[in-house]
């Protein structure tokens, strides 16, 4: 296979728009409710070591990816194993994440067109680009990261006024418990997700600085989901911000400057699609790497569109409900993915250092 | 890849066609479609357990002049708010259009029985949006106020959120918007307040007027505070963007008017001997804009800090006198305190929440004010220069 290669600048900008993802419109540790930010900061610390695990594989095996580390590291059989489970988490988490885009233009944006449409366009869209490969994703990235921020920039600078900073007063109103329950939450949703792409990342140009690439990744992009929550925070008030599903949506349609700039809620979905858009497609790629990988294709591209319909079908019969989607991300999904953002990674890191110390040792005698 | 050029001109060709042709929203409202709504009206219906809704809608037949929409009201009982709402399609044909609807005016008896459950629809729903404007019909329904129209051609609605919107220079109601309501029913330690709308009768025909406040008990109606006093009311809300102060009237010196330019109301609690305390200290910054006596010089320092003095103890007997009609007559916090010892002192907060409307009827307030005269706009003495008499 004829390696494709993304420079580190946009390997960074894919990790960051993929910790936007979702995150962007859903919110991130709603538990902690005026103390999301810092739900979201010790969420952040505790992803470090995750993305460093991930660095050091990386950096342990130059030039493979997650699947190829997996079968080096666990044999064939369990290697194997390990490879269906996160070609398994890849299609959920993609899933996952169009559903959340369904949920969205469904609720507030399209309430009578069916949710398949808006979710079959944005699938059509990641299959095109992961059809084209890891560089035109990377390019793509680092293109609509600047509409991104553009847009985030000018709507901050249009909510200013609306905002009230008096909202983050209480801090610690109640207490530790919630702080910790939102922190795991954001952990596991969106932080630790990055693990993921360590399945694509094997062809990063200068691999030397993987650290870099992913802890900085890690930091902007958890910077701008703090931005984002704090933004929120300001703008809705504690009240409100817990009560809404999509509380990006409902603080920037409270932007009102002199009557003539209203009604901008739509360029929360700009910036909600852009990310959506790169963490499907890292997800689709990932799954459709290690789905090459499994049955030894050649080419993982003869894979993607299946792939890509799967991920849309189970997108669309995941949930019956928005309530059952919030329950399972806020209630189910750090246990369901703590394995595969923790136990295997770690598994993962200590059978590397075993082998790669004994190969350096049976290399030097 | 291998496929030929032919087959790909092809597939372009059919693609920009079908682009062409296949492409429309299947749920599309053309403009003139669609019925919009300008302002709501919510009364009790006659029967029970029914809503009466009252809607404005705009009535712009197209290709008329724009200035000149007029307006038609449409009156729908039924079991709830969106109930009713789609019952409309009955007497408009079609279905109407929430999201340029400007007022909401409940009537006594609804907000009284508890507003809540009669705004979730429209908090709730996505065709509606959530920065309406909301009011308290003062008379005996809200239909009254709507239905009246006051000799307007444009839609009475809209005039109210004018109203609304020029609120800011004047300063005698509160202005809510309906997520700013469904805010403060929902936070303990301040009560919500909406502004009044009455009809005043003047040259056989009756307009809307926009003042005074409703006090809420949580979505309750308790009652309401006259708009003289409402003005003082939300110089401790800190709500203050602009209005008048006066000093002595027509009859009595020193017939002064202070243009409010800016105000800043800084409210604290501090701890005294285990009791909390709340001290307000306001900030006003203002300019003389009427003189009718030639009582005070106001150009020497000496004079212009006699008035600034006058209007200080003014604010803040006035401020004393709201406090005690909401510590006395309805027992709540309608200036936020709670919410200001929740966000300062959250330990102490958590002990007084209980309880809070009694501990807040007994609580002590103090109040300072400041007053500046930044200037006297363009001129310099009163018009009047001798004293007659002298």
């Amino acid at each position: 296979m004829s390696k494709e290669r993304i420079t580190a600048g946009e390997a960074r900008t894919i990790m960051i728009l993929f910790i936007m993802g979702s995150t962007m419109i859903m919110g991130a540790g709603g538990q902690a409710h005026t103390d999301a930010w810092l739900a979201i900061l010790m969420a952040t610390g505790m992803s470090v070591p995750i993305v460093l695990i991930s660095a050091r594989l990386l950096a342990l095996y130059p030039g493979q990816n997650l699947y190829d580390i997996c079968l080096q590291v666990f044999g064939k059989l369990a290697g194997r194993v390990c490879i269906l489970l996160y070609v398994w988490y890849a299609i959920h988490l993609a899933a996952l994440v169009l559903r959340n885009y369904g949920e969205f233009m469904e609720s507030e944006a399209m309430p009578e067109t069916p949710m398949l449409v808006p979710m079959l366009f944005v699938a059509a869209l990641c299959i095109f680009v992961v059809l084209h490969g890891i560089e035109t994703l990377g390019r793509s990235a680092r293109l609509m990261f600047n509409v991104c921020m553009i847009t985030i920039i000018v709507v901050l600078s249009l909510t200013l006024e609306r905002m009230d900073f008096e909202n983050i007063l209480p801090v610690l109103d109640y207490g530790w418990g919630p702080i910790w329950k939102g922190a795991f939450s954001a952990f596991s949703f969106p932080f630790a997700e990055t693990f993921l792409l360590t399945a694509i990342f094997g062809g990063v140009k200068d691999g030397k600085s993987y650290v870099r690439i992913l802890l900085y990744g890690l930091l902007i992009g958890s910077g701008l989901v703090l931005f984002i929550t704090f933004r929120n925070l300001f703008i809705l008030g504690n009240y409100t911000m817990s009560n809404v599903y999509f509380p990006s949506y409902a603080a920037v349609g409270r932007v009102n400057v002199g009557d003539f700039i209203q009604r901008i809620e739509g360029t929360v979905a700009i910036v909600f699609v852009i990310c959506v858009f790169t963490k499907i497609s890292a997800c689709l790629l990932a799954a459709s790497y290690g789905i090459a990988k499994l049955f030894g294709l050649h080419s993982y591209r003869t894979v993607v569109i299946q792939t890509g319909l799967l991920v849309t079908y189970l997108a669309y019969s995941l949930y019956d409900n928005i309530m059952e989607m919030l329950h399972f991300a806020s209630e189910v999904y750090f246990f369901y993915a703590f394995p595969f953002q923790v136990i295997i990674p770690i598994l993962l890191l200590i059978g590397a250092e075993i082998k790669v110390r004994r190969g350096n040792r049976a290399n030097a005698g | 890849m291998l496929i030929s050029l032919q087959v790909k001109r092809l597939a372009v060709i059919l693609c920009s066609l079908m682009v062409l042709s296949l492409t429309g929203c299947w749920n599309y409202r053309e403009v003139e479609k669609v019925t919009t709504v300008a302002g709501i009206a919510i009364d009790k219906g006659d029967k029970d357990g029914e809503i009466q809704l009252t809607v404005e809608v705009v009535d712009g037949s197209g290709g008329e002049d724009v200035l000149n929409v007029g307006s038609n009201r449409i009156t729908l009982t039924g079991k709830t708010m969106f109930d009713v709402v789609r019952k409309m399609i009955t007497q408009s044909g079609r279905r109407l259009y929430w999201a340029h609807a400007k007022s909401i005016i409940l009537s006594q008896d609804i907000a009284r029985e508890g507003s809540a459950r009669i705004i979730d629809w429209y908090v709730r729903d996505t065709e509606t949006r959530a920065d309406i404007h909301i009011l308290v019909s003062g008379e005996k329904t809200a239909e009254a106020v709507l239905r009246n129209d006051g000799g307007l051609n444009a839609p009475l609605s809209f005039k109210i959120d004018e109203m609304l919107k020029n609120e800011k220079s004047l300063s005698n109601a509160p202005v809510m918007e309906i997520f700013d309501f469904a805010d403060t029913v929902n936070t303990p330690g301040i009560s919500s307040v909406l502004p009044m709308i009455y009809l005043t009768e003047h040259d056989k025909h009756t307009t809307a007027s926009v003042q005074g406040m409703a006090v809420f008990d949580r979505d309750r109606m308790l009652g309401t505070i006259h708009a003289d006093d409402t003005k003082y009311a939300l110089f401790l809300r800190d709500e203050i963007k602009g209005g008048i102060l006066t000093l002595g009237d027509y009859n009595h010196p020193p017939g002064i008017s202070l243009e409010i330019f800016k105000n800043k109301t800084k409210v604290k609690p501090v701890l005294v001997d285990g009791q909390i305390e709340i001290r307000v200290k306001t900030q006003t910054v203002t300019v003389l804009d009427e003189a009718q006596f030639n009582g005070v010089d106001y150009i020497a320092p000496k004079g212009r800090e006699e008035i600034e003095k006058l209007a200080e103890d003014m604010l803040v007997k006035k401020m004393e006198n709201v406090i005690h009609i909401a510590q006395t007559q309805y027992h709540q916090d309608i200036f936020g305190f709670g919410d200001r010892i929740h966000k300062k002192m959250p330990k102490l907060w958590k002990t007084l929440v209980a309880d809070w409307d009694e501990r807040f009827s007994k609580l002590k307030v103090t109040v300072e004010s400041d007053v500046v005269i930044r200037g006297t706009a363009s001129t310099k003495k009163p018009l009047k220069m001798e004293e007659e008499d002298e």
